[in-house]
C-alpha cells in the first residue's frame, strides 16, 4: 500500500477515525445482543467519507456508520447519547444510534430499516445540487447486500443520465447477513455491473484504506468538476456475524483467517511503522488515548438523563 | 376580482405553473410530462413555459424516482413528483410510508421533506387505472393525503400541498378530471390542509365525502331538498389528517351520518369517519357507508358502473335513514 502518499496528519486522521469506529463498535458489541458491527470494514467507512468537506453530504451504510458521523463532526458524546438513548441524541432516541446522523451536519439519517431509499434519496440530494447550481457532492455507501435491489439500478440509471455530483461506494463486506454474494449475485465484482450504465467504475482492495480514500478522492474531483456519477466496489470481509449474537458458523476458518492477516487497521499501521517512520509505541500509545476518549465519554453519558415521552 | 371557468386538470395546471412563476425552487419529476403534456394532459403548457431544468422528465423507474424527488426536497428544493396514476402507489409505498413519512419525526425535525406526490386515480370516462389507494396511504403516521372535489379547491389545495414542509400525496380524480367547470379565481389562493369544506350547510343529515363524490353528494342533496330534506355536506379536501372538528361539529347538529367513498370499504376512510364521529357524537340513526365493493376494480362497465356509489343509492339511505326515527 506504500506507492499511495498522504500527509501524515492525514494518515494519523484516518488511523483515528478506525480506531474510533473498531473501539466504539467493540463497546457496542460488548453490552448490546443486537448490534451490527463493522469490525473489518472501517477502510472502508473512514476511507469513503473522509475527503468530504462542509457542503458535502454523506449518505453511509448503517454497518460503520458512527465512523462517518465522527468524520463529519459530531462529538464521542454525540454518537454515544444516540445509541443510549440519551437527551443529548440527535434525533431525541427516535432514531437508533446507528440510524440518526445529523442532518444538520449534512449526513443522511435512516429513516427506514429497508435498504436501498437511502441509495435514490441521497442521490436526489444530489440532484438537487446540480440543479441549484451548488458543488456540494454526495457519497452514498451501502452493501453488496444492497446492491441487488431495483433501486440501486434504478439509481445509477439516473445518475447517469442526469449526470449527478455522486460518488456511490459498495461496501462489499461478501455477506448479506448469512449469504455469500458470490452466491447470490451473478457478478464478479459489482463495478462490472455498474459498468453497464456507463458509470465510471473501479474495484479498490477495501481494506487498504489508502488506496480507497484515493479512489473515492478521484470520484469526488469527477463529481466536483461536473465529470457526473462513479462507482467504486470496495472488496472487504465482515469479520464476524451480521449482528452480535450471530457467530458466523457459515463463514469457514480459513476464510476467516486470511482475512484476519489482512485487518485494516493493522495495514495501515505497518504503513505508519514503514512509510512515517513510527514507533509502535506511538502507535500504541494513541490507540489506547484513542480508547479512554471513547470509554470516557461513554461513562459520562450513561449516567446522563434519559429520553422520555416528555423529551423536547 | 377575476375568474375563469376551468376543469379541475386545467385548475390544477394553474396552480403549478402560477407556483412555478414565483417560487424557483418548484421543479416537477415524471414520465412523460414534456412535449407529449403529461398524462391526461397534467401538465399542458408547463414544459413550454419552464423548460427541462424544471419540467424534468424521467424513466420508468417510479421507486427511484419517488426517492430522487424526496432527495431533492432534502436539499432545498420543493419537487412536484408526478406519478402517473394511483395504481402505481403500492409501487413506491415504502419510498412513501417508510421514508418520507417518517422524516420529520424520525429526525427530530431536522430533515423536512416538502414535495407533492401527485397522481391520479379513481374510475372516470377514460375507464382506466381505476385504483382508489388513498386509505392505503392513511395508515401510516406522517403523510398528508388530499383529494379535491371540484375545480375550485383543487387550485387551492394544490398550492398549499406545494406550499407545506412536509409530504403531500395529491390524487386527482379522474371523474372529474376534464370534467364540470366551476368559476375558479384567477389569483394564486390556498385552502389549508387538514380542513374540510361545507359546500352546503344543512339540518337534517351529515354527507361525508371526498372527490368523486363531492358532486355525487350535491346531486343527492339537491333531490332530497326536493322531498323536504336539508343535508350539511362535509367535504373533507384533506382525506388524511381528516378534520375531525368540522365532521363531529357537523355530525352533532344533524346526528345523522352518511359516508361516500368510491374506495373499498373494509379498514377504508369510511371506517375511520364513522368511528371518530360515533365515539363523540350520539346519532339518533345508524350511520351509513356507500363505498365499492371490497373485490378488485373490474373493468366491464356493468361490472362497476353498478358497484359504486349512486345518487340514488344515497338518496335512499338518507330517505330510509329519515323514515326510521
Amino acid at each position: 500500500m506504500s506507492e499511495i502518499k498522504f500527509p501524515a496528519e492525514v494518515v494519523w486522521h484516518m488511523y483515528e477515525g478506525m480506531l474510533v469506529s473498531r473501539m466504539l463498535d467493540t463497546k457496542c458489541f460488548n453490552d448490546f445482543a443486537e448490534w451490527y458491527p463493522a469490525f473489518g470494514e472501517e477502510a472502508v467507512t473512514i476511507g469513503a467519507f473522509g475527503s468530504l468537506i462542509e457542503g458535502d453530504f454523506a449518505v453511509p451504510h448503517y454497518r460503520g456508520s458512527m465512523g462517518v458521523f465522527w468524520l463529519r463532526g459530531m462529538s464521542l458524546e454525540q454518537i454515544i447519547g444516540g445509541l443510549l438513548f440519551k437527551t443529548n441524541s440527535v434525533s431525541l432516541g427516535r432514531l437508533s444510534g446507528l440510524h440518526g446522523g445529523d442532518f444538520t451536519k449534512k449526513i443522511m439519517p435512516s429513516v427506514t430499516n429497508v435498504l436501498g431509499p437511502n441509495i435514490s434519496s441521497g442521490t436526489g440530494l444530489a440532484m438537487a445540487e446540480k440543479l441549484k447550481g451548488g458543488k456540494g457532492v454526495t457519497v452514498i455507501g451501502f452493501g453488496d447486500g444492497t446492491a441487488a435491489l431495483g433501486t440501486l439500478h434504478e439509481t445509477l440509471n439516473m445518475a447517469k443520465i442526469y449526470n449527478l455530483p455522486v460518488v456511490y461506494v459498495c461496501q462489499d463486506n461478501q455477506y448479506s447477513i448469512s449469504s455469500r454474494s458470490n452466491e447470490f449475485h451473478s457478478w464478479d465484482s459489482l463495478a462490472t455491473w455498474a459498468a453497464g450504465y456507463n458509470v465510471p467504475s473501479s474495484r479498490v482492495d477495501g481494506n487498504n484504506i489508502l488506496a480507497v480514500r484515493a479512489e473515492v478522492d478521484a470520484g469526488i474531483e469527477r463529481a466536483r468538476n461536473g465529470g457526473g456519477p462513479t462507482f467504486i466496489d470496495a472488496l472487504t470481509f465482515r469479520m464476524g456475524g451480521h449482528l452480535s449474537t450471530d457467530k458466523a458458523l457459515y463463514q469457514a476458518d480459513d476464510e476467516k483467517l486470511t482475512w484476519e492477516n489482512k485487518d485494516p487497521i493493522k495495514n495501515l499501521e505497518n504503513h505508519m511503522l514503514n512509510e512515517l517512520g513510527i514507533s509502535a509505541v506511538e502507535a500504541s500509545v494513541f490507540r489506547a488515548d484513542v480508547q479512554s476518549r471513547v470509554l470516557d465519554a461513554w461513562a459520562k453519558v450513561i449516567s446522563s438523563e434519559s429520553v422520555t415521552l416528555e423529551s423536547k | 376580482m377575476s375568474s375563469k371557468r376551468l376543469t379541475l386538470r386545467e385548475a390544477v395546471v394553474e396552480a403549478i405553473d402560477l407556483e412555478m412563476a414565483l417560487d424557483p425552487t418548484v421543479v416537477m419529476l415524471g414520465q412523460d410530462i414534456g412535449a407529449f403534456g403529461g398524462p391526461l394532459q397534467s401538465t399542458e403548457g408547463l414544459w413550454e413555459r419552464y423548460g427541462d431544468s424544471r419540467i424534468i422528465e424521467t424513466p420508468v423507474a417510479e421507486q427511484g424516482v419517488v426517492a430522487l424527488g424526496i432527495g431533492m426536497s432534502l436539499n432545498g428544493l420543493r419537487p412536484i413528483i408526478d406519478l402517473m396514476f394511483a395504481d402505481f402507489l403500492p409501487l413506491v409505498a415504502n419510498e412513501l410510508l417508510q421514508l418520507s413519512a417518517n422524516l420529520n419525526y424520525m429526525s427530530n425535525g431536522k430533515a423536512r421533506a416538502p414535495f407533492v406526490l401527485r397522481t391520479r386515480g379513481g374510475d372516470g370516462p377514460y375507464r382506466a387505472h381505476p385504483q382508489n389507494m388513498e386509505a392505503l396511504l392513511s395508515n401510516v403516521p406522517g403523510l398528508c393525503v388530499v383529494t379535491p372535489g371540484s375545480p375550485a379547491a383543487a387550485k387551492g389545495l394544490m398550492v398549499a400541498a406545494m406550499r407545506s414542509d412536509n409530504p403531500v400525496v395529491y390524487i386527482e380524480p379522474i371523474f372529474l378530471y376534464q370534467g364540470p367547470k366551476e368559476e375558479v379565481r384567477s389569483e394564486q389562493y390556498a385552502i389549508e390542509l387538514g380542513k374540510a369544506a361545507i359546500p352546503r350547510v344543512g339540518t337534517d343529515v351529515t354527507l361525508v365525502c371526498y372527490g368523486r363524490t363531492v358532486r355525487l353528494m350535491q346531486l343527492a342533496a339537491a333531490k332530497l331538498e326536493e322531498q323536504g330534506i336539508d343535508c350539511e355536506i362535509v367535504d373533507l379536501q384533506t382525506v388524511t389528517p381528516f378534520d375531525r372538528a368540522a365532521v363531529i361539529k357537523s355530525a352533532e347538529k344533524t346526528r345523522r351520518l352518511v359516508v361516500a367513498h368510491d374506495a373499498w370499504m373494509n379498514c377504508g376512510i369510511g371506517a375511520e369517519i364513522v368511528a371518530t364521529v360515533v365515539s363523540e357524537v350520539d346519532l339518533i340513526a345508524r350511520p351509513v357507508r356507500l363505498t365499492g365493493p371490497d373485490v378488485p376494480t373490474a373493468y366491464a362497465t356493468a361490472l362497476r358502473d353498478n358497484s359504486r356509489p349512486t345518487v340514488d343509492n344515497v338518496v335512499n339511505a338518507v330517505t330510509k335513514m329519515l323514515a326510521r326515527k
